[in-house]
């Protein structure tokens, strides 16, 4: 029509990336190219093969080079699950993530159509809706913020002190701070770990064994130039988010406020207090744990001066252990699992993951240590050993002689000079009971004292137990960016996975702090201050407490008054503060009211342009 | 009772009256359900379009509104289940708008049975499909939205 | 808990020139810094509001007038901006106004702490367009707008500092009935006498109420026949000109500019075409409907029945009517009432887990 003035749109390049067998069987995509191809609506569409292998991103950057696209629309993968390479690619060839479109015509178009018409009028919908939408896609980038390249590592244990000296060998400066006044955590306390390297006759640990493969030694993180460990300290705020946490450290001289880039949470677990399970008779001195009983055994091997490794060829030379309550010789030591662990009443509901492994260890070390004919025995519910070597140590235990009583133990009293645990045997048709010289009571990994605190603190959800569930399973991301829980503090595991998960995040650090600026891939809700009116609603709406009032200045009237500020650091692009304001003065680029409208017209009322 | 299978040979052939739904659906719950029906199979009206949304607390009724408004029959709002939300609460907040347009739509003397909210998780393809093609035979039940005929709105 | 003062009408005087005296003293006695009040233009042609500072500029003072100005909320909007007015100000708006304000203080738009909110007993308002012809008239033959005939709260709440009674009151009286420790200080503050509530006073609020009640019941119901039903609504907005005066005077449309002054929803020149072209005839200007309903599903939950949306659309569209037939039924499906209490959050920032309105 003469004189009416042409709408401008963006020059959009429409791939159609052949890939999928299905879709190319329904849909004829020369056909399809050739539909959309249009002048007047300023889109080119291409068919391609090479958009479907490692050429990929030089195909794509050739197109666009070639017709000078100003947006892409990609018609087959999910955005789900290949948004993320396709805006790689597109940025590669200049296109900010907000000019890209990925239509899943693979997964929601193809197999719907009963006719191939049918099947290529609905992917022209698809396509089109999209086209109207990142016709109006922003211009700009993914957002940055300043990343600070210091990391916080709360907790000083195996998992804590390896991300620490990793942290610092990569170039960080680290925070280690740990609230008792030494490194290790609970390795310190143990003399041996298993299974054992066997790599020494006195059996292994952290502190005396230098050849340890699988933990860090503290000496090597109090002088480790980058790493700055402050012990009897604990963090009493946090705020911000990923690349600016600002914390404040209670420290034994005062308090001390740091700015780090990312924070390690590496608080670990205690041991489960039996003393609340008064029918497993706790305060009887006979009555051990398996810490109490690690203690023992390394006391009589100090004393006896010989071996007691758990190795082979073990010799009865070490001065066997004694009762606490006569200093006796015991004849039977009984091992009751899972004490405060798998129990909805005491303790955690989850399985301690250490504790089958640590038991059969010890009572194999009895076996081989204690005069023959000691009775040492098993009660459990499953034996699990969730670790390499595990099964070579239950077999060698069986052969030794350790009996294995499946079966729960209700309760433990003391009778005459011993004690009796009642209980059932899997195998009997009725209760049980056997005579026991010393009961040890395998007690189980609880989260530290403090982790529901600290959790609110870093916005990192809490499971029942007391557990940080930093990492969401089911989406596939952090909940907190910035936040890592490592070892136990995320769930009971054993010594060298604590110390690979320090590791890891390590390095996951690293990788996301690796730029003194730091891309905020989702895009972050902005604020048209012109348009605000300070009501407040986004920020009520707001889950991760990313919007505040702040006084401003509006640029409408020239006045200073409260108006919504967003942390981009915190900011998850949900939306849910665009659907609060009722004028969207608050947006997400890339899910404007325009393009959504546009996106809606054709959605819903589109007949494809014939032709 | 569907009108399907009637679609006449190529275009330009009358086609009995099939539908359109306009679908906005969460990227992490329901448009993944969907990803996952489709990857399975499972069949629904081709005249369902999705839209992604990041969040069903991200959808204005506005849209929803303007869905119906632009010639959808009926419009899906597919969410997390209740506890399960990405972002926490935005379902449940989305269950309160929807609540009121509900009543609105059906105060000015539109079928509030146009307008769904579902709960659809990234699992449950089935339901995905299963949904659609419900929403689709209550439309059909229904019949074209009044609205998309109305020529001065 | 309430108080009650006694402000005896005096020197022949009727309870409209009590009212005026009242606000007399404040400003003179310096209970306040300055008054929001309904004024009559010079002989009786209209009412407006106006703010005032000195006492002596009263005069034509009309705080029981039975006609209710636009923008009287949004005027303490204004007033009470940081920067914006006197630190304290005596607004006197009708109860419907009040509850506005209170969804207004909720969202962060007046200050609350500036202002002491005085409320008459409202028997109910004419168009600002009869005033001038009916200001003698009697009682029974005041043309009411729709909007006060099914009033359910002619009466203010204890969101009020203080209520300028005339219901339960004696003939020669005005009794204020102070609802906080603000408005009580207020009474006393100007010398009104402080007296027992009268329990006349309870009995014929109540009776007014539920005159209020019952009268919106039988109009939630005609409504939902025509609209719900009956199929009136396109129809009823085919006079629509996109005006936007309705969104305009609403009291609780806070918006600084109205999603429908963008881009978003007014498709630019190019696109216009295009959409004629697909539906084949495209009403312009556009997306009258979708403002309507947009505007009701954003604004629905806060709306308090003033009606000043009907009485400002120039083509006489029955918006009142239409909403009688949902405002009440969407505020109940959250148990919320707009205006009712500031310490009551609007209801789509907040959500109970198990709650469920299927």
């Amino acid at each position: 029509m003469p004189g009416l003035k042409r709408r401008e749109r963006l020059l959009k390049l429409v791939l159609l990336p052949p890939c999928d067998d299905a879709f190319k069987a329904a849909v004829d995509l020369g056909e399809l190219a050739r539909q959309l191809d249009s002048p007047d609506e300023a889109t080119i569409a291409v068919v391609d093969d090479r958009l479907c292998g490692p050429g990929m991103d030089a195909a794509v950057a050739e197109h666009v080079k070639r017709t000078r696209a100003e947006a892409i629309v990609v018609g087959g993968p999910s955005p789900r699950t290949h948004g993320e390479a396709w805006r790689r690619a597109a940025s590669g060839a200049g296109i900010p993530a907000g000019r890209v479109e990925v239509v899943p015509l693979w997964t929601q178009c193809a197999h719907l159509a009963a006719t191939p018409a049918a099947a290529l009028r609905r992917a022209r919908i698809m396509l089109e809706a999209a086209m109207a939408r990142v016709d109006l896609g922003p211009e700009a980038s993914a957002r940055t913020v300043e990343a600070s390249q210091s990391v916080l590592v709360i907790g000083g244990g195996v998992a804590g002190m390896q991300a620490a000296v990793d942290l610092g060998d990569l170039g960080h400066r680290v925070f280690l701070v740990e609230r008792s006044d030494a490194l290790g955590g609970r390795t310190v306390a143990l003399s041996r770990t298993f299974p054992t390297q066997e790599c020494k006759p006195d059996g292994c640990c952290p502190e005396s064994c230098r050849d340890c493969i699988f933990t860090p030694k503290p000496d090597i993180v109090l002088s480790h130039p980058r790493v700055e460990v402050m012990l009897g300290t604990e963090p009493s705020s946090i705020e911000g988010g990923i690349g600016g946490y600002r914390a404040t450290l209670r420290t034994p001289k005062g308090d001390r406020t740091i700015e780090v880039g990312a924070v390690v949470v590496a608080t670990g677990t205690v041991l489960f207090d039996p003393a609340e399970m008064a029918e497993l008779s706790p305060g009887h001195p006979d009555v051990v744990t398996t810490l109490e009983l690690e203690r023992m055994l390394d006391a009589a091997k100090r004393a006896g001066g010989g071996s007691g490794g758990s190795g082979g060829g073990g010799s009865v030379t070490a001065t066997p252990l004694t009762r606490p309550s006569d200093g006796r010789v015991p004849r039977s030591v009984h091992f009751l699992q899972c004490v405060g662990s798998r129990d909805a009443h005491h303790g955690t509901r989850e399985c301690s993951i250490v504790c089958c492994t640590y038991a059969v260890g010890q009572a194999l070390e009895l076996k081989r240590t204690m005069p023959p004919g000691t009775e040492v025995a098993i009660h459990y519910m499953d034996m699990r050993g969730p670790y390499r070597g595990f099964e070579r140590l239950y077999q060698e235990a069986q052969e030794a002689g350790v009996l294995f009583l499946r079966g729960r133990v209700a309760q433990v009293e003391p009778f005459h000079d011993h004690l009796v645990i009642e209980g059932e045997e899997t195998h009997a048709d009725e209760p049980t009971s056997w005579d026991a010289d010393l009961v040890v009571l395998t007690v189980g990994q609880l989260p530290a004292p403090g982790s529901v605190a600290l959790g609110g603190m870093l916005g990192v959800p809490v499971d029942e137990d007391g557990h940080l569930m930093e990492y969401n399973a089911h989406w596939g991301v952090l909940e907190r960016r910035g936040v890592y829980v490592v070892g136990c503090a995320a769930g009971p595991r054993g010594i060298r996975y604590s110390v690979r998960d320090g590791r890891e995040a390590a390095l996951a650090i690293h990788v996301a702090l690796r730029h003194a600026r730091l891309e905020l891939g989702e895009g972050v809700a902005e604020v048209d201050e012109g348009r605000c009116t300070g009501c407040g609603q986004c920020m009520e709406a707001c889950e991760y407490d990313a919007i505040d009032l702040e006084a401003r200045t509006d640029p409408r009237t020239g006045r200073r008054r409260q108006l919504a500020v967003v942390d981009e650091r915190l900011c998850r692009a949900c939306g849910g503060c665009v659907t609060a304001c009722p004028s969207t003065a608050i947006s997400i680029p890339g899910f404007s009211d325009g393009q959504m409208v546009r996106q809606i017209e054709v959605s819903a009322g589109e007949r494809p342009r014939e032709g | 009772m569907s009108t399907k299978g009637k679609a006449g040979k190529g275009e330009g052939i009358a086609k009995e009256w099939r539908p359109r739904i306009v679908g906005f659906l969460c990227t992490w719950c329901s448009y993944t359900g969907a990803d996952l029906a489709g990857v399975s199979r499972l069949q629904y009206t081709p005249e369902f379009i999705p839209i992604r949304v990041m969040c069903s607390g991200a959808v204005d009724p506005a849209y929803v509104i303007k869905a119906l408004l632009e010639g959808a029959d009926g419009v899906l709002v597919g969410g997390c289940h209740p506890g399960d939300c990405h972002y926490l609460t935005g379902n449940y907040k989305a269950r309160r708008r929807f609540a009121v347009l509900g009543e609105l739509l059906e105060g000015m003397g539109i079928d509030p049975r146009r307008v769904r909210l579902e709960w659809i998780s990234a699992s449950e393809g089935g339901k995905f499909a299963q949904t659609v093609r419900d929403m689709e035979r209550q439309l059909i039940e229904l019949g074209p939205n009044p609205l998309a005929k109305e020529e001065l709105l | 808990m309430d108080y009650a003062f006694r402000w005896e009408l005096k020197g022949g005087e009727d309870r409209q020139g009590a009212a005026r005296r009242l606000l007399h003293e404040a400003l003179r006695r310096g209970a306040v810094a300055a008054v929001l009040y309904p004024a009559e233009a010079r002989g009786g042609a209209g009412v407006a509001y106006a703010l005032s500072t000195r006492p002596e500029h009263l005069g034509s003072a009309v705080p029981l007038a039975r006609a209710m100005p636009q923008f009287g909320p949004q005027n303490l909007v204004r007033a009470t901006e940081p920067g914006g007015g006197p630190i304290a100000i005596a607004a006197v708006l009708k109860p419907c106004e009040v509850r506005a304000v209170v969804e207004l203080v909720k969202l962060k738009q007046v200050d609350r702490s500036r202002v002491i909110l005085i409320s008459p007993d409202c028997p109910g308002t004419v168009e600002l367009g009869d005033y001038a012809r009916t200001r003698d008239e009697s009682e029974e033959a005041l043309p009411l707008r729709l909007a006060c005939r099914i009033c359910r709260r002619p009466v203010g709440g204890d969101t009020v500092d203080v209520s300028l009674g005339t219901l339960g009151a004696r003939h020669d009286e005005l009794l204020l009935v102070a609802r906080t420790d603000r408005g009580r200080a207020f009474c006393e503050s100007i010398g009104a006498q402080a007296v027992e509530v009268p329990p006349a006073r309870a009995e014929a609020v109540a009776r007014a109420l539920a005159a209020g009640e019952a009268a919106y019941a039988v109009q939630e119901a005609a409504s939902r026949e025509r609209y719900a039903k009956g199929g009136a609504f396109v129809p009823a907005l085919s006079t629509c000109i996109k005006c936007m005066n309705c969104m305009n005077v609403c009291p609780v449309c806070y918006c600084k500019e109205c999603l429908f002054y963008t881009d978003a929803f007014n498709p630019t020149a190019g696109s216009l075409a295009d959409k004629a072209k697909r539906r084949g005839v495209l009403r312009v200007p556009t997306e009258t409907v979708q403002f309507h309903l947009t505007r009701m599903a954003h604004v629905m939950t806060a709306c308090v029945m003033c009606g000043q949306c009907e009485s400002a659309c120039p083509t006489g569209i029955p918006l009142v009517e239409m909403y009688a037939g949902i405002n009440k039924r969407i505020q109940d499906l959250f148990g919320y009432e707009s205006g009712r209490s500031v310490e009551e959050a609007p209801p789509f920032t907040e959500f109970r887990e198990d709650e469920d309105f299927s």
